[in-house]
């Protein structure tokens, strides 16, 4: 039995949030009022804030998985 | 509060961005939640299977090899009883065996506790990320939608007019 691969659905998070984290700083490039800080705040921020809370947890559970199919088998 | 907005396409780009984020972001959360679950299923049903069918065969394993043993240990070949080691160590090897299936089967029920308490966790962690797809971005989805309206209406309104128009 493979252990449920989480890190492969994390990596795709990531990388996700990269490239859109990447679109805004060239979307920034050109709005420059207080609307795109504002935005920034209130809908950017927290999805980072949120996914930067996830990584973390996707990889203990990862682990915890793997030791659990480790000795759980022969 | 003034507008400036260098390039009204860039805010669009910004929208067909995150919309991609979205869809990117809920296919790798279904696929985490699906892998945990096949994992959660492995542990709940096929390693307490497979156990149990190990252990009635180790059950199976002692029985024939002590019946072996205890056979070899009347043996008299010529007056004297048989050592019987090769019996005596099949017999102890079935023993191990079946120990070994009972501690794996104690640690499978004990893991499988574990891990339907990390799964929860797990679950309700990435809750909170899909509630922001689900409610958040679709909201900051549709106000970058109603800017760049806004913006090529005001465009609109304030291009210069030519002569003779």
């Amino acid at each position: 039995m493979r252990a449920g691969n989480l890190q492969s659905g994390s990596g795709q998070l990531q990388d996700a949030l990269e490239k859109l984290m990447l679109a805004w700083n060239t979307t920034r490039d050109a709005w420059v009022d207080q609307k795109a800080v504002d935005f920034e705040e209130t809908y950017l921020q927290p999805i980072v804030e949120e996914v930067g809370l996830i990584l973390p947890v996707i990889g203990k559970t990862s682990q915890v998985m793997g030791r659990a199919v480790r000795e759980c088998e022969e | 509060m003034s507008a400036n907005v260098r390039d009204i396409d860039a805010i669009r780009a910004f929208r067909a961005a995150l919309i991609i984020f979205a869809e990117d972001a809920e296919t790798a959360i279904q696929l985490m939640l699906m892998e945990a679950q096949k994992t959660l299923g492995w542990i709940d049903h096929d390693a307490p299977f497979y156990w149990k069918t190990q252990t009635r065969k180790a059950y199976d394993q002692v029985a024939s090899s002590r019946v072996s043993y205890e056979n070899c240990r009347m043996r008299t070949v010529a007056g004297h009883r048989s050592t019987c080691i090769e019996e005596k160590q099949a017999f102890e090897k079935a023993k191990r065996r079946l120990q070994h299936c009972l501690d794996q089967t104690e640690l499978v029920r004990k893991w499988a506790n574990t891990l339907r308490h990390e799964t929860d966790e797990f679950r309700g962690r990435l809750a909170g990320l899909q509630k922001l797809l689900s409610a958040d971005i679709p909201k900051a989805i549709a106000l970058l939608e109603k800017t760049t309206s806004l913006l090529e209406s005001y465009a609109e309104m304030t291009r210069p007019t030519r002569e003779g128009e």
